[in-house]
């Protein structure tokens, strides 16, 4: 059943022809946007010997002099000197807001009630800033920037979207289109286990579009960036927008990092597959499923738009498929929400609640799918 | 084996399309007459547990098949009466995929696949797309999916729609012959597609099963009823909208008819042996038979 299940998803000829627009896409979008810093050029290699690493009270002085001899006209340096310069003298501007906060949290800390909420959230956020020790300074990461880039941005999140809706939106209700669904149910396993072959087709569909997308854009990002130095830098030091993670907690490295992000959004994905199974087991109908899907997935970011985004609406937003496929908010600051008085991280909380949401949504599938009729 | 239907009904929204009927099956051919919006799709769905009773039961060997389930679905084999195909799948893979549905071993599925196509004749058309199919070959490959699982109940409704005479035959044959062993029940319009195969028929009207015999019963419940007759035009003309009328044959001096009638319609007609499908115009009247014969 299940290889049959794949077989009607991926002999769908759409889909290939979308992947490749989307493919087309990125080679194009890319080869447009990565001219400003690559840091391919070999004076990167040397700037590295000389600035890179940790940032350092010598390192910081020393940019500090260097720019200021070039801001009075004393020397001339290029782009790229100048660049890592100011780098440099972030990390530890960065590194000096890191040591206040945690100042700032530590005498919250003496003031606050050992049982309230402020305080345990506030020493969680402690525990965390104290485990980073010095995660700022230049590294050669530009690749995995790129890389990032495409898990992040809105836009992602449309193309990985768009390939779950065209792929799953037909899988419960194609049988009902082609008229198989009689046929279907009368057979044995036609009312539970073909649901769960339909899911773990689905699931592995995804898988091979999160595989193909990340794979092509790795080949994409190698290509621009000539090479993946940096992985054992802290991601911390990814400070491009909009992937801006210097303010942080998180104590990773940039591989962890990706491949945590990465197994996030794949859960997001099989999350939001999911509902799209429902939706396409409940309606019946593939273009309803596609927008009714669609809207859902999109309802946060019009609320945005419109300036819904306070007080409850801003919980909403937040925990939303759109926020949990587009994960750029789940790792950039501390942010936690309460459980039972309990602070919980915002990334735990919403796989949390989505894991719950997802539970609730098979069962409704099962249940839907054993107790199915057919009147027409 | 037995299948017990418990007085079942079906209505949608205020319409009952199936009234407290009742029935018991072992094994033969059972066929289901009736004309159309009677009831027979909506009670075979019931049977095929793909639609639930508004009130009733339907016992396999005592056993609610509600309950039964899985159980129950492991020995039945259904054929709508509309149904699709997966277009882009070929003869063979459209099989298959019913084989894993109906969970049959990989290996018995194979030979099982062979088996069915070679039944319905459609084997050398295993490797072709189903939606280049015509009518009869879908329906045909619907009949050989019904198949696959060597059903102990088998459903079919309106099977040889869309079939040609020819097709028809060997449809009819191919019941007869796996009937032994199993309960096939059969609704059709087509009088003779079950004329001499049904151990049983079930005549319905109006979701209401009106009568139930074998072939013969009806016809002896017939004696007395069916004359024959020749006369002219005018004749023919007043004994109109008085009589069920069948068979009109028209030559030079006049029209020779077969009709339905309690007493002797006409002087010149002669009581003649009835058939399945004078039963048919005598419960239905003629616009159900024209419906059969067109
Ligand atoms: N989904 C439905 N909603 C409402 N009424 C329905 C529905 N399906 C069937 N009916 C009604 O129930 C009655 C029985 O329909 P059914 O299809 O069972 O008859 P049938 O004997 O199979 O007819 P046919 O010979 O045309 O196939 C009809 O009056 C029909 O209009
Ligand atoms: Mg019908």
């Amino acid at each position: 059943m299940y290889k049959h299940e794949l077989y009607k998803i991926f002999t769908k000829k759409s889909l290939y022809i979308t992947f490749f627009l989307i493919v087309l896409l990125l080679v194009f979008s890319n080869s447009e946007s990565m001219l400003d810093w690559v840091m391919k050029d070999e004076i990167y290699d040397e700037l590295y010997q000389t600035h890179g690493g940790p940032v350092t009270e010598e390192l910081e002085l020393m940019v500090r002099e260097q720019m200021r001899a070039s801001d009075a006209g004393e020397v001339s340096v290029d782009q790229a000197t100048g660049d890592v310069q100011f780098l440099v003298a972030m990390s530890g501007l960065n590194l000096e807001q890191l040591e206040e906060r945690k100042e700032f949290l530590a005498s919250k800390i003496e003031t606050l009630d050992q049982t309230t909420h402020q305080y345990l959230e506030a020493t969680k956020e402690l525990e965390m800033l104290k485990e980073l020790g010095n995660p700022y300074g230049f590294y050669l990461i530009q690749a995995w920037t790129g890389m990032m880039d495409l898990i992040e941005p809105f836009f992602s999140v449309v193309l990985i979207a768009i390939m779950i809706l065209l792929g799953l939106s037909p899988i419960f209700a194609e049988d009902h289109a082609q008229k198989t669904i009689g046929l279907v149910l009368a057979t044995k396993h036609g009312k539970k286990n073909l649901v769960t072959s339909k899911i773990l087709a689905s699931i592995t569909y995804i898988g091979v579009v999160f595989i193909s997308l990340h794979f092509t854009n790795f080949l994409i990002q190698l290509n621009g960036y000539g090479g993946l130095h940096g992985w054992n830098a802290p991601m911390q030091s990814l400070v491009n927008y909009p992937s801006d993670y210097s303010m942080s907690p998180f104590n990773l490295n940039v591989r962890q990092f990706y491949f945590i992000m990465l197994t996030v959004q794949f859960i997001a994905g099989v999350a939001f597959g999911v509902l799209v199974l429902c939706l396409s087991n409940l309606t019946k109908n593939y273009l309803m499923t596609f927008f009714v899907s669609g809207s859902i997935l999109g309802l946060p970011f019009i609320l945005r738009q419109i300036g819904l985004d306070h007080g409850f609406f801003k919980t909403f937003n937040l925990f939303s498929y759109l926020e949990f496929i587009r994960i750029e908010r789940l790792f950039d600051q501390f942010r936690t929400f309460s459980f039972f008085g309990q602070p919980i991280l915002y990334p735990t909380y919403l796989i949390g609640v989505f894991g719950l949401v997802t539970i609730l949504l098979l069962g409704v599938l099962y249940y839907r799918s054993k107790h199915q009729q057919v009147t027409t | 084996m037995k299948l017990v239907i418990e007085n079942v009904s079906k209505k949608y929204n205020d319409k009952w399309a199936v009234r407290e009927f009742n029935a018991e099956m072992t094994d033969g051919v059972y066929g289901l007459l009736g004309p159309n919006g009677s009831g027979k799709t909506t009670l075979m769905r019931m049977l095929a547990s793909i639609l639930k009773p508004t009130s009733g039961r339907i016992l396999l060997d005592d056993q609610d098949i509600r309950t039964l389930d899985e159980t129950y679905r492991d020995v039945l084999g259904y054929l709508p009466q509309e149904f699709g195909l997966y277009q882009n799948f070929t003869a063979e893979r459209f099989l298959a995929y019913f084989a894993s549905l109906k969970g049959l071993d990989k290996n018995i599925a194979k030979e099982k696949i062979a088996e069915v196509l070679a039944l319905v004749n459609l084997t050398e058309h295993k490797r072709k797309k189903t939606k280049t199919f015509s009518g009869g070959m879908k329906r045909r490959l619907g009949i050989a999916q019904a198949l696959l699982n060597d059903p102990k109940i088998l459903i079919v409704d309106e099977p040889t729609a869309g079939l040609d005479p020819k097709e028809r035959i060997h449809f009819r044959n191919l019941i007869s012959n796996i009937s032994r062993e199993r309960i096939v029940i059969l609704s059709t319009h087509i009088v003779s597609d079950i004329e001499y195969i049904a151990k049983e028929i079930f005549i319905m009207d109006q979701g209401v099963l009106k009568e139930r015999s074998d072939l013969a019963g009806l016809l002896s419940g017939m004696k007395g009823k069916v004359w024959e007759a020749s006369m002219t035009e005018t004749e023919f003309a007043s004994l109109q909208g008085q009589y069920k009328i069948g068979n009109i044959q028209r030559n030079e001096d006049g029209v020779k008819l077969r009709l339905i009638s309690d007493e002797k319609p006409h002087a010149q007609a002669v009581e003649v042996l009835a058939t399945l499908e004078d039963v048919y115009l005598y419960y239905f009247g003629e616009e159900a038979l024209q419906h059969v014969q067109a």
